[in-house]
């Protein structure tokens, strides 16, 4: 009985409060934001807002989505709502500072999100106002003007339901939709081969790949280039000369003499070739008169029977020579 | 004649109230006045705040538990409605740090301990220990009484603390494991949803509630009358009365609170 007497109702009343205790703090730690007492007395700055309607006292400040303060008051000022904020003593606002009514979700509250400011503006002051701010859109406000935006949007959705109805024609078929496979198909094989070219001229390979990844094709080029430019200068020589009329082909090119012989040689060819051609002289005759053409036809075929006659006669003779010399 | 008697009855009843009301107004009061006299009797004191927390603790918890359990499940069936499941974990937190915490502890204290403080009381008052007590130069107020009302006040604040605790767990439990809401979306919705002033409020409640039940015990158990009949009648009248004003008080501190 005496080891019972140490677990006495005080003990066991000391576990229990301690326990649950304990537990009162754990959970007040968890929903009590107690972060923030650590800067209580932090800096004030305040914001004129045209409406904070739905904005609390001690709602939260925010810079990025992380909690840096608390509205302090609200009041009302020259017909707008002033805003007082506390803020952690370390955060370091800018005059073109921005504050923004916004809210946590579709229900959630109402909190003020602030932009600190770019680093090129000079620092605001602790106290000073940020004039940059903007109401929350109310969401009756939107509400309000949903109808007009619908019949906006009533058009525009007209106009996609065609365009959807005529694609649904057009690919919703068996047809369009292997069509469409193909299609895709092909450009699949397309960019598989773009694709490898693309990873040939990587590691030139082709004449492509080697023009952008090797020197010695680059040297090659380099020299063709200076023969090219060698020649290009003999060609340039020799278009001054030829010019100048030095050499024959210079002075077939420069030299009119040579050009009237010729024409004057032409000119007597010419002619003769319509002497010919009107049948005058033997050549003319020749050329135009039929009855030499038949005569020699007529010849011709006498001979070829001639020779006919002179090629049945033949085996026979033949013939008879093996038979003789053979019986003799 | 017949109106006379009905009306004679509803002031009868009225002014029986009012001296209920003020017997335990005068208990209080005379519990202060107690409050900072010698001898401390700091033993018996703490065998009323065992007696009182420590061995309510296990039902608590299973009140607790049970509760948290069941309000997630009804809280899940109303948000299902329009898609707010992820709301869960902030309801039943809210619910138990509120509501059903206080509440429901102080009734199962009302019902576990209160029932046994107006037994004994009304045991002692009907066998005369109470005038022994008086003979003896004890106040029974002072001996009796104050501790176990402020037991009562200390004890069912600490109380819920559990409940809504082993609450939540349940309902987490329940959420989480049972109908596959996810842990972080839980958790994360009940810590944004509930503040602080939620749970501080919900304990004000059970102090208060607390300080009822163990005042109205008290005072049951020792205007008991007769014999273990009399015994019976305020054991029974003290848990009627401390559930119902209970739930009459939650009401008007709730309305006052938030």
């Amino acid at each position: 009985m005496k080891a019972k007497s140490t677990w006495g109702p005080e003990v066991k009343v000391g576990i229990f409060v301690l326990v649950a205790l304990l537990l009162l703090a754990y959970m007040s730690l968890k929903v009590g934001r107690f972060a923030t007492i650590g800067w209580r007395a932090g800096k004030t700055y305040y914001a004129p807002f045209a409406s904070v309607s739905g904005l609390v006292l001690n709602g939260q400040v925010e810079v990025a989505g992380v909690e840096v303060g608390r509205i302090k008051d609200i009041t009302l000022k020259d017909h707008q709502a002033q805003v007082e904020l506390l803020l952690q003593p370390d955060l370091e606002l800018r005059q073109d500072a921005q504050a923004t009514i916004r809210t946590k979700g579709m229900l959630g509250e109402k909190f003020i999100e602030l932009h600190p400011g770019t680093a090129a503006a000079a620092p605001l002051e602790a106290g000073g106002t940020i004039t940059d701010t903007q109401s929350a859109v109310e969401f009756d406000e939107v509400l309000r003007r949903v109808p007009s935006v619908l019949k906006d949007i009533q058009p525009i959705l007209s106009d996609v339901r065609a365009i959807s109805q005529s694609l649904q024609r057009v690919i919703g078929t068996a047809e369009g939709e292997a069509s469409l496979k193909e299609m895709l198909d092909n450009f699949q094989a397309a960019s598989k081969s773009l694709s490898q070219i693309a990873k040939d001229l990587e590691q030139g390979r082709g004449t492509l790949g080697k023009l952008l990844k090797e020197d010695q094709l680059y040297r090659q080029v380099q020299g063709t280039m200076t023969e090219l430019e060698s020649a290009i200068a003999n060609l340039n020589r020799f278009s001054t000369r030829l010019a100048q009329g030095q050499g024959t082909l210079g002075k077939l090119a420069n030299d009119d003499r040579l050009y009237d012989q010729a024409q004057q040689a032409i000119n007597r060819l010419n002619r003769v070739a319509q002497k010919i051609d009107h049948g005058e002289g033997t050549l003319g005759k020749l050329v135009n008169d039929q009855s030499l053409y038949d005569e020699t036809q007529k010849a011709v075929k006498n001979v070829n029977q001639a020779m006919e006659g002179i090629k049945e006669q033949t085996p026979i003779t033949v013939l008879g020579t093996i038979g003789a010399t053979v019986l003799r | 004649m017949m109106f006379a008697r009905l009306l004679a009855r509803l002031g009868d009843l009225f002014l029986g109230l009012l001296r209920e009301l003020g017997e335990m107004a005068m208990l209080l009061v005379n519990c202060l006045l107690w409050l900072p006299r010698p001898p401390y009797r700091i033993r018996h004191f703490f065998g009323q705040l065992e007696f009182i927390g420590v061995r309510s603790l296990f039902i608590v918890a299973l009140t607790g538990l049970f509760s948290g359990m069941v309000l997630a499940l009804q809280a899940y069936y109303g948000f299902r409605k329009f898609g707010g499941e992820s709301l869960l974990g902030g309801a039943v937190a809210l619910s138990m740090t509120r509501e059903i915490g206080p509440v429901l502890t102080s009734l199962m204290v009302t019902a576990r301990a209160g029932s046994a403080m107006a037994a004994e009381l009304g045991t002692m008052r009907v066998t005369e220990q109470v005038d022994a007590l008086l003979a003896m130069a004890v106040h029974p107020v002072h001996y009796l009484a104050l501790p176990r009302v402020l037991s009562g006040l200390i004890m069912v604040p600490l109380l819920t603390v559990v409940d809504v605790f082993i609450g939540i767990l349940g309902g987490y439990f329940v959420g989480v494991m049972l109908l596959g809401i996810n842990p972080g979306t839980y958790m994360q919705k009940m810590v944004e949803m509930v503040v602080a002033s939620d749970l501080y409020n919900g304990l004000f409640k059970s102090m208060v509630f607390g300080l009822l039940l163990a005042l109205i015990s008290c005072h049951q158990g020792l205007k008991a009358r007769g014999g273990a009949q009399g015994v019976g009648l305020v054991t029974t009248r003290a848990v009627v009365y401390s559930a119902v004003a209970i739930l009459i008080v939650d009401y008007m501190l709730t309305a006052l609170l938030f």
